[in-house]
């Protein structure tokens, strides 16, 4: 178990709160429900893993909760998500950028890096994308945070260049380069070896203790979950109780 | 800031930009090469017209008009708007050629000191002395370079200026005739833009036989038939006039070249009867064409009549604005000669004061609507580039979805994606506009010389001066051209730009990350 225990948290105000969550998708003229009704909340400072199959909406759930997505609306669709007291439902799409800009650092399973930049770049793109131009303190701490996870000598590297440990290295320091309250993971180390993912998930837990960072990473790993406050299992598109 | 980094990486890492941009520069330097080239040749026949004819003429056909000399007096006083006034009949008569040939064509009657301060009669008479070869003739083919013909061309040149030549060698001189160069068939134009007169040219005769004849126009004679009206526009009789052919001379506008012929000016009104003088008989019940009811009684003076004044422009008056002066002019000299001149209300509304492209309104309309229709079309085809761009950016928005995606993840908003793209096309519009107007400066600076090599080592002669006024191609970039093709290039480009930048705007986030 990593951070602070789910028995300090039952008493204290949510920080993430997610409620009757609902998402359908068309494909081929054919309605798909995916999250059929899910309910959530996370506490400031905790780390929820969310535990499902394939397809059981996972990946669906933290696009909602990141702002890339919004639940359904209308019928039994009614779902509501706040983060911090703020309904993401009533922000207009300027802020939800915002939002995610100032608020969310987002851990991708296939890194998502941006091919034509350098490590360096990679990283403080995100900066950019939140405050316009950067200077040279975030540039200092972009080279300083990359150091420290072990990138020290690739910051000039295409992410070609880099291993897929590396690659999740780069990615998780561009989701931290804002310090951002809530980091969501969406199988960070699903693509990695057992030793290099967990060099990746002590890099997460190092950051959630020393910023007190809310947490949700969705996983199929047993080993990845029980490393988190609190496992929530996701069956279906709702929320498994068994 | 995160949209010019990643411009700079796409822009320098990837061959597609390169060949938009080479796109937008092809299509910048073929609009602009052809618009100078064009709108050069139409800048050159206006000066070459107006150089010839005046700014403007006040005119009056067939029966002419008289004081025409206080006319000129009055136009004259403002120096500020007035360079000159020179007074010219114009008439039409057949001619008969020196191989007897008959030609419809139109006389002038000028006054050789006077014409010379309004048009740029001088420079336009072709037979003279030369020491310098024409640009294309880098053999030094032309007549009037061989020195040995000096004395003559010399002769034709004096004698045109004197608008007088002895009709037999040593003879008395008589009033001489300047023909436009293309009237008697004489002279041929060469590749080169000179005439020849070195060749005797073979003329069919009635028997059916042919028969040389010289080639040199001004040893040669014309006559005239003309017919002269009286002032109230009733023909008088055919008059013929054997005129000596001083010298030839050349605008560059075939029209002129081809139709015209310049005779003195006292000498003509003296044929056609406009010289003034006592009538002598009259009946009271003629018609008088600007007064009628007040017929003339016997031994009335009537005064000298011209068809034509020809005003140049001082320097900085446009023609229109000379136009309106003259305009004005002649309603003070109607008021001041009642009854004597036509009156203005029918000079203005029969449109008879005139600016040159107005009178010319059918050839410069002719090349002005070609090029605007050349214009256009490459404006379509330049139009063509944007969709190229379209499909560029389409191709690479395509190839970056999943990297867009990401930007929406980490925070970038919609309108911050599609300014990446617009950024890109403004770039690429910039790069390619200024590589294009640059390459076009190049082109068209140099088209002559460029001409000539395809003309040594391809034989291709796309302009040749036999079939077109100038000799050279009009080699000459306007600035404003230049700017509106160039913004134009960027346009383009944008536009073609805007269809993708909506499109990445427009993508889902979770959409594009989950692309495969």
């Amino acid at each position: 178990m990593i951070g602070v225990g789910f028995g300090d948290l039952a008493t204290t105000v949510a920080y993430l709160h997610a409620a009757n969550l609902f998402k359908t998708y068309t494909l081929h003229r054919k309605r798909v429900p995916v999250l059929r009704g899910v309910s959530l909340e996370v506490a400031k400072g905790e780390c929820v893993a969310v535990l499902g199959k394939s397809g059981s909406g996972k990946s669906t759930l933290l696009h909602l909760l990141g702002g890339l997505d919004r639940p359904d609306r209308g019928g039994a669709g009614a779902g509501k998500i706040s983060v911090d007291g703020v309904d993401l439902a009533s922000l207009r799409f300027r802020s939800l950028d915002r939002y995610r800009a100032q608020s969310v650092g987002f851990v991708f399973q296939l890194y998502h890096l941006l091919p034509e930049l350098s490590v360096l770049e990679n990283v403080t793109i995100a900066a950019m994308v939140k405050g316009g131009s950067i200077g040279a303190s975030t540039r200092g701490r972009a080279v300083e945070m990359l150091g420290e996870f072990g990138l020290g000598d690739r910051l000039a590297h295409r992410p070609a260049e880099l291993s897929g440990g590396e690659r999740q290295r780069v990615a998780l320091a561009r989701a931290l380069i804002n310090t951002p309250p809530l980091l969501l993971a969406d199988e960070p180390t699903g693509n990695l070896d057992p030793a290099t993912g967990g060099q990746i998930l002590d890099l997460l837990d190092a950051f959630r203790n020393r910023n007190s960072a809310t947490m949700v990473i969705v996983t199929h790993s047993m080993d990845v979950a029980r490393r988190a406050d609190r496992v929530v299992r996701l069956v279906d598109g709702v929320v498994s109780t068994a | 800031m995160y949209q010019i980094l990643l411009n700079k990486k796409y822009l320098t890492g990837k061959v597609m930009p390169l060949l938009a941009a080479l796109a937008v520069a092809l299509c910048t330097t073929m609009v602009l090469v052809v618009w100078s080239v064009m709108g050069g040749f139409l800048s050159t026949l206006l000066a070459q017209g107006r150089a010839m004819m005046g700014d403007v003429a006040i005119h009056w056909p067939t029966t002419g008009f008289a004081h025409y000399d206080d006319l000129i007096s009055r136009l004259e006083e403002d120096k500020s708007m007035v360079a000159g006034a020179t007074p010219v009949i114009e008439t039409l008569a057949m001619a008969s050629l020196p191989d007897n040939r008959i030609e419809g064509v139109q006389v002038k009657g000028i006054d050789a000191a006077s014409y010379a301060r309004v048009v740029d009669f001088d420079q336009t008479l072709w037979w003279r002395p030369m020491t310098e070869a024409l640009p294309r003739d880098v053999e030094r083919r032309d007549p009037r370079l061989d020195p040995r013909s000096a004395e003559r061309l010399s002769q034709a040149l004096a004698d045109a200026r004197a608008m007088a030549r002895p009709m037999v060698p040593g003879g008395p001189a008589v009033p001489a005739a300047i023909t436009g160069i293309e009237v008697t068939g004489y002279s041929r134009r060469s590749r080169e833009g000179f005439y020849n007169i070195n060749e005797g040219l073979l003329r069919p005769q009635p028997d059916g036989g042919v028969k040389s004849v010289g080639s040199f126009a001004p040893d040669a004679t014309i006559t005239l038939r003309m017919v002269p009206f009286d002032e109230g526009g009733r023909e008088v009789s055919l008059v013929p006039g054997v005129f000596p052919i001083a010298n030839e001379f050349r605008t560059g506008v075939y029209d002129i070249d081809k139709r015209t012929v310049f005779v003195e000016f006292k000498k003509l009104q003296e044929m056609l009867k406009m010289n003034g003088g006592t009538v002598v008989t009259r009946d009271q019940a003629d018609n008088d064409l600007f007064a009628a009811g007040s017929p003339k009684a016997t031994g009335v003076v009537v005064p000298a009549r011209a068809t034509t004044v020809l005003v140049r422009a001082a320097a900085g008056v446009s023609p229109d604005a000379l136009r309106a002066h003259c305009t004005k002019v002649y309603r003070q000299f109607a008021a001041a000669h009642v009854r004597g001149v036509p009156p203005p209300e029918m000079v203005e509304s029969n449109n008879l004061i005139r600016t040159w492209e107005m009178q010319n309104a059918t050839l410069v309309g002719a090349v002005k609507k070609e090029t605007a229709m050349v214009l256009l079309l490459l404006w379509l085809i330049s139009f063509v580039a944007s969709f190229l761009i379209l499909a560029i950016f389409w191709a690479m928005i395509s190839e970056k979805t999943k990297d867009i995606g990401t930007l929406r993840a980490i925070g970038a908003s919609g309108a911050g994606v599609a300014g990446i793209w617009i950024i890109y096309g403004l770039v690429i519009g910039v790069i390619g506009s200024v590589l294009g107007v640059a390459l076009a400066c190049v082109i068209v600076v140099n088209i002559n010389p460029i001409h000539e090599w395809l003309g040594t080592a391809l034989g291709l002669y796309v302009w040749d001066p036999r079939v077109y006024y100038f000799t050279q191609i009009p080699s000459k970039v306007e600035p404003v051209r230049a700017l509106v093709v160039g913004l134009s290039g960027v346009m383009f480009s944008l536009v073609g730009a805007i269809v993708p930048a909506v499109r990445a705007a427009a993508m889902k986030p979770v959409s594009a990350l989950r692309f495969e």
